[in-house]
């Protein structure tokens, strides 16, 4: 072998067995669940139109821009908290107001005739930026950050949702932004990934006091929630009442999810366990 | 007709995953971009299935999709349609064993990042998936021809990078390609 493969990442050769793994087959049930030819349906001229109006009327009201030039169909929108413009046959949306109530998004993607309901919630830094979940009726929408990578939250970070034009039916879709300080997260994210307190730790199966530990020195605040494996320890429940009494240091720890700024929580055990419940057969990931 | 249809995409599927997760991972920093180009790269497929062609030329057609998805993803128009949690643990798991580079290794990578984009995929597409200049053609949709001279002026670049990157060994860059 020579010089320049050995700076490959992975050989194909050690990716053996990928294809029939549990990421494969998720990524193969999610694209075979759309319609492959699902193209965007033709806007409903008469439909729109109204919906124009309604929304021309209310932009009045709430001091924002609308564009129209070819015909009285709305070209752009523009408001404190988000834009929108035609780009080579997409809808572009950049909001760069995270933190505002949800309505206005709403309002602004039925200005310009898109029924996109978008909710932007509090998550731990890997998670700011993401799409955390979506649905809808037929609107194919696609997302990401620009910058790249940004979190929304930060100051010059726009989210960015694309719609192709003429697509019919509605959306919705569900963001992950920076926490405020002391904001407990929509959902919590894995302590352990980048940008996150616990960085690059180590926690499967590891003890409470040598994790308590670490969290300290680093100036983060742990919980427990104590959890119940379910049969072969795939999979576990948490009852109520079972957070944090009679956790000691000797206990065991299977996971650690950050759920607000600086504050961990450890999903702990009693007892060792043969394998971790919360990744079964996959190997926990750290960093 | 449906079902035809996704039988088809599954052996295709079946057959190319590990070459296309393979590009990904080789060319992404983030195992978050690489399950993304993976995933938009096979929902284009999906979508565009009749383009799609069968046999060997299914993995040199899906290359050039995914270099076309990277691409968009470098300019910041990452599309995150498919995520899943397990596609993303299953590809955290090939970036947590990164391999240890020699200080002259790191040297030859960091030559190498710095070399204009399309230099840098050429040298890649035959280092890395071990193409020929007539399976390069196919993925970048240009003559046998152009992709031989193309090639060639991307190593005679690389060669010159190295050298004044005081990597010295002689005629180092075509012997290692």
């Amino acid at each position: 072998m020579n010089e320049l493969s050995n700076l490959a990442r992975i050989r194909d050769e050690e990716l053996s067995g990928q294809a029939s793994g549990a990421g494969a087959r998720a990524l193969f049930e999610a694209i075979t669940a759309e319609s492959p030819e699902s193209l965007a349906a033709r806007p409903r001229r008469g439909a729109r139109r109204l919906l124009l109006s309604v929304a021309a009327a209310m932009a009045l009201a709430a001091g924002v821009t609308l564009a129209n030039v070819t015909g009285g169909a709305t070209v752009s929108y523009a408001s404190a908290e988000l834009d929108i413009t035609q780009e080579g046959g997409e809808w572009v949306a950049r909001i760069k107001d995270p933190y505002a109530e949800h309505e206005k998004y709403t309002r602004g993607f039925a200005a310009v005739g898109l029924d996109v309901q978008v909710q932007i919630v509090p998550t731990a830094p890997s998670r700011a930026g993401r799409m955390l979940q979506m649905g809808g009726s037929g609107s194919r929408i696609s997302t990401a950050t620009e910058p790249e990578g940004c979190e929304p939250g930060r100051a010059g970070c726009a989210l960015v949702i694309r719609v192709p034009v003429g697509s019919g039916g509605g959306a919705w879709v569900k963001f992950g932004r920076l926490a405020r300080p002391g904001e407990a997260y929509d959902l919590p994210g894995r302590a352990t990934a980048k940008g996150e307190p616990l960085e690059g730790v180590k926690v499967s199966g590891r003890t409470v006091g040598e994790l308590t530990e670490e969290a300290r020195r680093r100036g983060v605040r742990t919980v427990f929630q104590v959890i119940r494996p379910r049969e072969n320890y795939e999979g576990y429940s948490v009852r109520a009442g079972d957070s944090s009494a009679g956790v000691r240091d000797d206990w065991f720890v299977w996971e650690a999810e950050s759920v607000a700024a600086g504050v961990v929580r450890l999903l702990v055990t009693e007892e060792r366990l043969p394998k971790n419940p919360v990744y079964g057969d996959v190997v926990p990931p750290v960093g | 007709m449906d079902d035809d249809r996704k039988n088809r995409f599954e052996a295709i599927y079946k057959q190319t995953y590990e070459h296309i997760l393979g590009y990904a991972v080789r060319r992404c920093e983030s195992p978050e971009d690489a399950a993304d180009v993976v995933a938009e790269t096979f929902a284009i497929a999906w979508r565009r299935f009749d383009a799609l062609p069968a046999g060997g030329e299914a993995r040199l057609w899906l290359y050039g999709v995914a270099r076309n998805v990277l691409a968009n993803h470098r300019r910041g128009l990452a599309r995150h349609r498919h995520r899943s949690v397990r596609l993303d643990t299953d590809v955290a798991d090939l970036y947590a064993r990164s391999p240890e580079h020699s200080a002259e290794l790191s040297a030859i990578a960091r030559t190498l990042r710095e070399l204009p984009d399309d230099d840098r995929e050429l040298i890649s597409l035959v280092a890395w998936e071990g193409l020929d200049p007539g399976e390069i053609a196919r993925v970048l949709g240009c003559s046998r021809n152009a992709a031989r001279i193309r090639l060639h002026r991307a190593r005679k670049r690389l060669s010159k990078a190295l050298s004044s990157a005081g990597i010295t060994a002689d005629g180092f860059a075509v012997e290692f390609i």
